[in-house]
């Protein structure tokens, strides 16, 4: 059992609705399996806290990015299951060119390609 | 706008909003539950343990109501229904202060809607320009 991995990274302010909003990409699912999906997808390096998880679905929910609907799980239990919204679609593309920005930008700074002149 | 709607629409439905928060958090803990009952831990000990790493679950809802908005309603009404309390508690004193408060406003307003009759509004007379003070 591998319940504690040797080392997590701490999750940057405003990346968790990203992440919530590329996890639901794939289709509805519930909050637990967005949790669950963001840990393993990302080798468990990122662990998503429940006390902050279940405040940003509400409110990018708010915000009408994501929708949510009552189904039942796969095990026969009610769910309150989320999906992405055309709003949230145009969102997740604008947030994900930032973060693409932002990662080259600092990737630029960090790893030099150019010497630096004497 | 359409946001501010779907807003609206929550807080009229407070109380159902309310029990289906309970029934999604429920609902991961038993998730949650399950994948440790799955990973070898006896039924008590899983629960138990899926519970702990929740934590606070009051603070988790809170936080969760905090993103439906009307924070500052919500707030509003804590602080009036507190003022209610108090007042009630202490009937002599709530008695005295509308007493007093009554009595100040209405003095003040009789006093000024006769200086507003008399020095300020022109004479309910023909050609009220014309008339003059004589001392």
């Amino acid at each position: 059992m591998n319940r504690e991995p040797p080392s997590r990274v701490e999750l940057l302010q405003g990346t968790l609705d990203l992440l919530i909003l590329r996890t639901l990409l794939a289709g509805p699912t519930h909050g637990h399996a967005i949790a669950k999906h963001i840990q393993q997808t990302s080798e468990d390096l990122l662990q998503v806290e429940t006390g902050s998880l279940y405040p940003a679905l509400h409110r990018l929910e708010a915000k009408g990015w994501i929708a949510a609907s009552w189904k039942l799980s796969d095990k026969g239990k009610r769910a309150r299951y989320y999906r992405l919204t055309h709003l949230g679609r145009k969102q997740l593309a604008s947030e994900q060119s930032k973060w693409r920005a932002f990662s080259r930008a600092v990737g630029l700074i960090l790893n030099p390609v150019d010497q630096e002149g004497p | 706008m359409k946001s501010f709607f779907r807003r609206l629409r929550w807080l009229i439905e407070r109380r159902r909003k309310e029990a289906e928060l309970r029934e999604e958090l429920q609902f991961h803990l038993e998730e949650e539950a399950e994948q440790h009952q799955a990973e070898g831990l006896a039924e008590e000990q899983s629960r138990w343990l899926a519970r702990r790493e929740l934590g606070n679950l009051t603070l988790l809802q809170e936080d969760t109501r905090a993103m439906w908005g009307w924070i500052i309603l919500e707030q509003l009404g804590q602080d009036l229904r507190y003022a209610f309390r108090t007042m009630s508690a202490n009937r002599l004193f709530t008695l005295l202060a509308v007493l007093s408060l009554a009595l100040g406003i209405g003095a003040n307003t009789a006093i000024y809607s006769l200086a507003d009759a008399i020095l300020l509004r022109s004479l309910p007379v023909s050609d009220s320009k014309s008339l003059v003070f004589l001392n």
